[in-house]
């Protein structure tokens, strides 16, 4: 009985301690966010294939996989000038040493005095020595003869020389010479210097030299006229797969300019290299200037319209990344011995020029059109001579040479909307082996590194915002070097911004360097 | 006989008693008893929403158009290419206009189209443009993906960010709608 009425108690306490508790109610206010609709749209910005490397493109051109296989890929070039002194008929200039078979020498003379000198004075060829000796000579040894050298040196594969020394006999106006097979003709160019036993200027046009392949193991050395001796120092230079070579012979004769029609070319990779036999005798008669006119055509132009000139050509299409620089250059002051022509800054130790200039006057004062030419630095190209009297026009070409994978992708902006991009790094494996690796994006007028790791750790893991404005084109290139072998893989994202807002588009590109 | 007489009628006396006791009962029981209160709701006003929604960044990107009042917005231009992530970073923004804190929660409410060619679509609240992240991130297409009750405090205003992926193969003619509600406690 007394359980029964605790149990009592105790349900009714219980009962008034819940009535204690209170109800929490929620006073709640739904909104609505709605998106409709999220659409699927066509890329505005993609990524299309590069020429260096093996790049893959996805479905829609919005991520990529770009493969490298490391290799040393970079340039050396070495320059000076120098004189070959009264009384001595050459000279030895000390090099750093080179490897003989990725190396070549571009050679330019000036004479030495402001007076005709005969072709054994001022004509001087060019020839290593040695790995680390150039040796620069003329036939003469009367008054002093300037001249100037590049030497320049692929410290990988991307070339191969064979190099040598024939000798026309008095007689002779071609000469073929036996060298080791090349393989494939369309990869060579052959450079050229000279020198001659003439002695009155009456015969500079004999001493004027072209070089070809005929075959995959023959030199063809020809000039035009007899009765001097011309030793000839010659370059095989064969490029490797990188590199467009297109070659020809054109006659200049009465055509001025003379137009000769080529493939297309990237200007901005593309440089003109020539060598030409003259007819006839003469300051405009044997002086032609060459240049390239536009992507399909490419122009010599001479002073004269008196004899011919048969001009060897080579248009050397550089791997992407190498810079030309061209020009046009008037020289309407007969006094002048020194131009100096501003250039846009180049790095001197992978940069040479070539140039070529025409000249009035038909008489023998030479060797007024002959001029030097050197980087002085790393925007002033210089060139000059020592014997003036006659006007020259100049079309110069500055090489710029690279060491890095240019070109491996690039983007494209399909439409004319204005964007900014740049990358961000976000995932990496073995990246410990990379010594120096720079990401970095370019195009004709700039340069944005994006990436950068030094001895395997990132010092720049998210680029600078870089424009691609109206229907651009910017070029992604790769520079790597490694302390082992291995694979090393960079994750990035291609981050595609619309400028104003902070809206973007995340696009994946990997890069594996192997 | 006349003891016998008199107990008959006291047994029907007493029948009848009962009878009408039931009947009390009966009737009691079956009886309603009404009292009516009166509940006065007035004035039930129209206040200004104490959290709204609000205009940002890339809300002219995306196409946001806010409602009356600030409590319904629409995204009509969203979009993204295939296989490349599109990012809206503050594709409308939600401000808390009172001068208190107040306790919201954003989540996933319906989506709608070609859905089987989405990668995935997250949205994430952030105290800022690229700011730090609120809450969780919300799986569009995941029941009840939402994330979680968050506190705003009072004057701030955090955007919504949308990160839409499609897949590699979506075409220009695919499209999606996707709802969310955003639940803002409290009066």
């Amino acid at each position: 009985m007394r359980k029964k009425s605790f149990a009592t108690l105790l349900s009714f306490v219980l009962l008034l301690v819940s009535l204690f508790i209170p109800v929490h109610g929620y006073v709640n206010n739904a909104y609505y966010c709605q998106a409709n609709p999220v659409s699927a749209e066509p890329p505005k910005v993609i990524l299309k294939e590069g020429i260096v490397g093996i790049s893959t493109i996805y479905t829609n051109n919005t991520s990529a996989k770009v493969e490298i296989k490391v290799v040393e890929r970079g340039w050396k070039v070495q320059s000076g000038t120098g004189i070959i002194n009264s009384g001595s008929s050459f000279a030895l200039i000390d090099i750093e040493p080179v490897n003989l078979s990725k190396a070549f020498l571009l050679v330019s003379f000036g004479g030495g005095v402001a007076a005709t000198q005969p072709e054994e004075q001022a004509l001087v060829s060019g020839r290593f020595e040695s790995s680390s000796q150039l040796r620069f000579e003329r036939v003469g040894t009367t008054n002093p003869a300037n001249f100037a050298w590049y030497v320049i040196e692929a410290l990988g594969e991307q070339i191969n020389v064979q190099s040598g020394t024939t000798q026309f006999a008095d007689t002779e106006t071609q000469k073929d010479v036996p060298i080791n097979d090349v393989g494939n003709i369309s990869k060579c160019v052959v450079f050229l210097s000279r020198r001659s036993t003439g002695t009155d200027a009456r015969q500079y046009n004999k001493a004027f030299v072209t070089g070809e392949l005929t075959s995959t193991t023959n030199l063809r050395l020809r000039r035009e006229g007899t009765g001097t001796t011309v030793t000839v120092e010659w370059f095989i230079v064969k490029f490797n797969e990188e590199t467009v070579i297109q070659t020809g012979e054109t006659v200049v004769s009465t055509s001025n300019p003379t137009i000769q029609s080529i493939a297309p070319v990237d200007l901005a990779r593309t440089w003109l290299y020539m060598t030409w036999r003259a007819t006839t005798n003469g300051l405009a008669q044997v002086s032609v200037r060459g240049w390239i006119e536009n992507p399909t055509e490419i122009r010599f132009f001479r002073r004269t319209t008196t004899g011919i000139c048969y001009v060897r050509w080579f248009v050397i299409q550089m791997p992407a990344g190498v810079k030309v620089q061209r020009g046009f250059h008037d020289s309407t002051v007969t006094t002048e011995y020194v131009k100096d022509i501003p250039i846009s800054p180049v790095n001197t130790s992978r940069t040479f020029s070539f140039t070529t200039c025409d000249s009035t006057g038909t008489g023998r004062a030479f060797p007024r059109p002959f001029w030097i030419e050197t980087l002085t630095n790393s925007t002033n190209l210089h060139l000059q001579r020592w014997y003036a009297g006659q006007e020259s026009d100049h079309n110069w070409q500055v090489i710029e040479l690279s060491d890095a994978y240019e070109y491996v992708l690039k983007i494209v902006n399909k439409s004319q909307d204005p964007w900014k991009i740049r990358l961000e790094a976000y995932n990496q494996t073995n990246i410990e082996r990379l010594h120096n690796c720079t990401i970095y994006f370019y195009n004709e007028t700039w340069v944005c590194r994006q990436i950068y790791i030094l001895n395997g750790e990132y010092n720049q893991q998210t680029g600078e915002w870089c424009n691609l404005i109206g229907t651009n084109t910017i070029y992604v290139a790769v520079k790597v070097s490694t302390n082992d072998q291995g694979k090393s893989t960079i994750q990035t994202y291609l981050k595609v911004l619309r400028p104003n807002t902070s809206t973007y588009n995340l696009m994946i590109i990997t890069f594996e360097m192997n | 006989m006349m003891e016998n007489g008199q107990r008959k009628t006291g047994k029907r006396l007493l029948r009848i008693f009962l009878l009408l006791v039931s009947s009390v009962l009966v009737v009691a029981a079956s009886a309603s008893v009404l009292n009516y209160l009166y509940m006065q709701a007035s004035p039930i006003t129209a206040e200004p929403a104490k959290v709204q929604f609000v205009l940002t960044e890339d809300s002219e990107a995306a196409g946001a158009s806010i409602g009356t009042n600030g409590t319904y917005v629409s995204l009509n231009s969203m979009a993204g290419w295939p296989n490349a992530t599109r990012v809206y970073q503050a594709a409308v923004g939600i401000r808390n206009f009172d001068s208190a804190s107040r306790n919201i929660t954003l989540a996933f409410a319906s989506w709608s189209g070609d859905t089987d060619q989405i990668e995935f679509i997250t949205v994430i609240v952030r105290d800022a443009v690229g700011g730090t992240q609120q809450g969780s991130p919300i799986n569009i297409g995941t029941s009840g993906s939402s994330t979680g009750e968050l506190i705003i405090p009072a004057g701030a205003t955090w955007v919504v960010e949308w990160n839409i992926k499609w897949k590699a193969g979506a075409l220009s003619t695919n499209s999606v709608s996707v709802t969310l509600q955003l639940l803002v406690k409290g009066e």
